[in-house]
């Protein structure tokens, strides 16, 4: 009799038991993430309230400081200012254009696999990679941008336009919008997909339009899908410091600053890290706010069907 | 219901031409999707477009609809050449085979979006939905949305959607696939109530060839986009037009024997012991039995017939009625009534003119 | 057929001709403007990099017509590290590609297979952990990678940027393994096979073209990531493409300009390549997602 037990014993390994396989298949990544994500994210919180610097990084409790230093500077106040700014500007252009070009994407084209590469590019490239291409499509005198505006003459004297508050801050917002259009664009393209193709021919059939079929069926039906490609978007907007420092540095005297530059600038360059860390927690409302529509739009997803 | 017989009565509610459709697969490859069908159907008809799954049936409808561009060929719609226009001005009502309702909107909102796209004044629109929801006894479900509902209410509002358009054509692609084998029966007695209720003429789709005859007032038998028949189901089954059909109609089908370059056939129905076949005219054959079983009352005898041509296996029918005792390993002699049998061309199939046969 | 009905029938066949036209232009017009904006849409995507090209081989100002030169690529290579910052970029992607998949795989397959009454939650948090911003992280990070002798060294990415690529990949892998039914899985334990047999032997291969996806999904993401690079890295010899090429530029030299940014060029379009090979299949995991969940 324990003869047979311990067969059974035996057969039943530990890798036919569920419950230790989905722990052992989800544990390596939690620990992970804990001690990357979690554990530094607590570490910035920290950080925040204290007084430590490059020269001498161990912590030593600060209190406010840190954030002091933070409200005292104009400079954040503006990147905050444009941050916000940039993001919402960015989120409505891209969900625009992103839907446009989701129908394009879908549309029964000659040359498709060349157009969707091309329109690939943007989102596919390093991010700093392309800032460079866009300095230098924007940037020095003789670029095709340069010229087109001296033409209308809407820059005048010397300089690249990337040395104006206005082009550059313009400039910021475009690179950000070329960038994150397609991303946009394929995630919307999918939404679409997921529609069973019975509900574009009933529209049809039932005499609807093209504005009424846009916004009677299709915009309804790809809203959640739409909300994420928007969170996606601002989350990574919000975040991104590569456009501002290779596209512009920050400049012309940090009028194109962002949170994340800001945060650079002060707590690596500057050597403050409490301040760097006080002004770099401000992303995290965002961060909160995208979360809460990420889970909405999931539930109206899942509301609908 | 509008009269729509402006163009004269001799204008066929529906009428294709010469339709073929061509897609174009990969690397060159052409699928003849149709292959230049002739089909009409009058008013008030119920036309059944029925054959196996792959047979161009939908894609028919649905050049019909407009959803599809004919490669070649014309559609007509109360006597007008439709070619080129969009669904919406061609006054045709489709039920596709998934119902396609709009998951965002309720039942009301589904019945009434045909309505607000065509600018109808909203006392008019309730007026209509109401009228349809309740001929179609759904006027409960109005608030539900279509994840609440089972797939028979899915397919009444289906149909209230359509109806509301007061189309001059209804097209139905499979519109009982959807349901379960019990709601099947029910929901086509309704189907055909309706109609007849309605009096639109109705093309309807379908590869169930029970559904096919019971529906339809005429059939069409298509296969490999071609149309094979067209007739009253009882033509479609007494008087098959080629092997096809005689094959794909009937269950069990139409047993055919060879006899040099004809194929003999006959229905199963019509073969029985020679003992219950009148004597004149009838045409006897030695059955050698192998199987027997018993469905409802009927016996189905599966053997090998051997004289009137090949030795080939058939199926006899006998109706409760027939008694004669048989068992399996026995030959009895059996009988066709002569006019019973069909004659089709052994190369292409085509039904051919009797031939004489001995015995 | 009495006149006033041969009169109805005349203006209604007048009137159908008339939509028929209007359909023909509608349907030109529909057919024109979207080729129109796919041609747009891909002449502006491509413009910096199609202007980058153009000029990479020029002589003298931009514009200016001279005979085409490879002077500046060549000082791509000679005056600049690149082909440093590409065996970076490629070591760094290659290493983060393979520990995202020994994290990510199981993952989740556990979150799509193994039903726990917390797998939905777990998979949520995954999923968030992504959203969570690195200019967040990396001051923190720079102390952890200092403390672990790491600073300045191309492991420091290779330990950090799977903190990006692994919550996409959890997510995206588990969509495709949702794809495999879970009866060719059932059928490999009935044969046999144990959960795990069943995984390696008869899920894992169903979802390769999944897996090839996130290889390069992955791979991309860990080219592109800047903020870490930045903050981790300072000398030369370390630095990937992403950080290394712009940091030629801030110090000056504008005779290195046109070579930096064709550099830029070389390694858009590759990447370009890989995923639009891939591209109907994010699409279509995107959909399912946006399906089942």
């Amino acid at each position: 009799m324990s003869g047979t037990r311990a067969r059974a014993g035996d057969r039943t390994r530990l890798t036919d038991r569920e419950g230790f396989l989905a722990w052992a298949f989800l544990l390596p990544t939690i620990v992970y993430l804990t001690a990357l994500v979690v554990a530094p994210f607590g570490l910035t919180v920290a950080f925040a309230f204290s007084r430590s610097t490059s020269d001498a990084p161990s912590y030593r409790f600060g209190g406010l400081r840190g954030f002091r230093a933070v409200f005292g500077d104009d400079v954040f106040w503006r990147s905050l200012l444009d941050t916000l700014t940039l993001t919402c500007v960015s989120v409505v252009l891209v969900v625009v254009l992103g839907t446009v070009l989701a129908h394009v994407l879908r549309a029964d084209l000659r040359f498709r696999r060349t157009v969707r590469t091309l329109v690939l590019l943007p989102w596919t490239t390093p991010v700093a990679l392309s800032a460079i291409s866009w300095r230098w499509l924007l940037g020095p005198a003789g670029s095709p941008v340069e010229r087109v505006l001296r033409g209308a003459s809407l820059l005048h004297g010397g300089g690249s336009p990337l040395g104006r508050t206005g082009p550059a801050a313009v400039a910021v917002v475009a690179a950000h919008v070329w960038r994150l259009t397609p991303l946009a664009a394929v995630i919307v393209a999918a939404g679409l997909n997921a529609v069973p193709s019975g509900v574009w021919d009933a529209a049809r059939l039932d005499g609807a339009g093209f504005w009424r079929r846009l916004f009677g069926v299709t915009v309804p039906l790809t809203l959640p899908v739409t909300a994420v490609a928007a969170v996606f978007t601002a989350a990574i907007t919000f975040v991104d410091m590569a456009v501002v420092r290779v596209l512009t540095g920050g400049g012309p005297h940090d009028s194109t600053q962002v949170l994340p530059t800001l945060a650079y600038l002060r707590g690596v360059e500057g050597g403050d890290i409490g301040a760097g860390a006080a002004a770099s927690l401000f992303l995290l409302p965002l961060f909160l706010a995208g979360v809460v529509v990420a889970l909405r739009a999931v539930r109206r997803a899942e509301a609908i069907r | 219901m509008r009269r729509r017989d402006e163009a004269g009565t001799a204008a066929k509610a529906v009428e294709a031409r010469g339709l073929v459709k061509v897609y174009e697969g990969r690397r060159d490859r052409q699928v003849r999707a149709l292959d230049g069908i002739d089909v009409s159907s009058n008013q008030g008809e119920y036309l059944v477009l029925l054959g196996p799954s792959g047979c161009g049936k939908t894609t028919l409808l649905r050049t019909i609809a407009g959803l599809e561009r004919p490669t070649e060929g014309e559609v007509y719609i109360g006597g007008q050449l439709v070619n080129g226009l969009p669904p919406r001005i061609r006054r045709v009502a489709m039920v596709l085979q998934s119902y396609a309702l709009y998951p965002h909107k309720t039942v009301h909102s589904n019945i009434e979006f045909p309505l607000k796209a065509e600018n109808v004044p909203r006392h008019l629109r309730e007026r209509k939905i109401r009228w349809a929801a309740d001929l179609l006894g759904i006027p409960d479900l109005l608030g539900r949305r279509p994840r609440q509902l089972s797939g028979g209410e899915r397919q009444r509002v289906a149909l209230a959607r359509a109806l509301v358009r007061e189309p001059a054509v209804f097209l139905l692609d499979e519109p009982l696939s959807g349901l379960d084998a019990k709601l099947r029966a029910t929901t086509r007695d309704e189907l055909k109530r309706f109609q007849r209720q309605i009096g639109t003429a109705t093309i309807y789709v379908t590869h169930d060839q029970e559904e096919a005859m019971g529906l339809g007032d005429r059939v069409a038998v298509l296969d490999a986009g071609r149309l094979r028949q067209v007739g009253t189901p009882r033509d479609i089954y007494d008087e098959p037009a080629d092997t096809f059909v005689a094959t794909f109609v009937g269950s069990p089908p139409m047993n055919l024997v060879q006899r040099a370059n004809r194929l003999v056939g006959f229905r199963p129905e019509h073969l029985l012991p020679a003992e219950n076949v009148a004597y004149d005219s009838r045409v006897t054959m030695p059955l050698r039995i192998e199987r027997i079983e018993y469905l409802s009352g009927d016996r189905h005898v599966y053997g090998t017939v051997t004289k009137i041509g090949t030795e080939t296996r058939v199926i006899a029918r006998l109706p409760a009625t027939v008694i004669t005792p048989l068992a399996p390993g026995e030959t009895h002699e059996f009988a066709v009534p002569g006019d019973r049998l069909r004659f089709f061309d052994a190369e292409y199939g085509i039904r051919t003119a009797p031939v004489r046969i001995g015995g | 057929m009495t006149p006033v009905n041969g009169l109805a029938a005349r203006t209604a066949a007048r009137e159908m001709l008339r939509q028929r036209r209007l359909a023909a232009v509608r349907q030109v017009v529909v057919r024109v403007t979207v080729y129109a904006v796919a041609a747009v849409a891909a002449l502006v995507c491509a413009a910096p990099f199609l202007w980058g090209l153009a000029t990479a081989f020029e002589r003298g100002t931009p514009g200016a017509r001279h005979r085409p030169t490879t002077e500046h690529v060549r000082a791509l290579f000679h005056s600049t590290r690149f082909p440093t910052f590409v065996v970076n970029t490629l070591v760094v992607g290659g290493l983060v590609v393979v520990v995202t998949l020994a994290l990510a795989l199981p993952a989740a397959y556990a979150l799509s297979r193994l039903h726990r009454s917390w797998g939905g939650r777990a998979g949520l948090a995954i999923l968030l952990v992504y959203l969570v911003p690195p200019p967040l992280l990396f001051l923190s990070l720079s102390r952890v990678v200092a403390t672990l002798g790491l600073a300045d060294s191309i492991w420091s990415l290779v330990l950090v940027h799977p903190t990006v690529t692994v919550p996409v990949s959890v997510w995206l892998l588990a969509a495709f393994l949702r794809g495999v039914p879970v009866d060719i899985e059932e059928q490999a334990m009935v044969d046999g096979h144990s959960r795990f047999g069943a995984f390696v032997r008869v899920v894992a291969p169903q979802v390769l073209p999944g897996i090839a996806a996130v290889v390069v999904l992955t791979f991309t993401l860990a080219a592109g990531e800047f903020t870490y690079a930045l903050t981790f890295i300072w000398s030369d010899a370390s630095m990937p493409v992403s950080t290394g090429l712009p940091a030629r530029l801030g110090g000056g030299d504008p005779m290195l300009w046109r070579s930096v940014q064709s550099g830029a060029v070389f390694v858009a379009v590759p990447l370009a390549i890989a995923c639009g090979l891939f591209l109907d299949r994010f699409v279509s995991v995107l959909a399912q997602g946006a399906h089942r969940d």
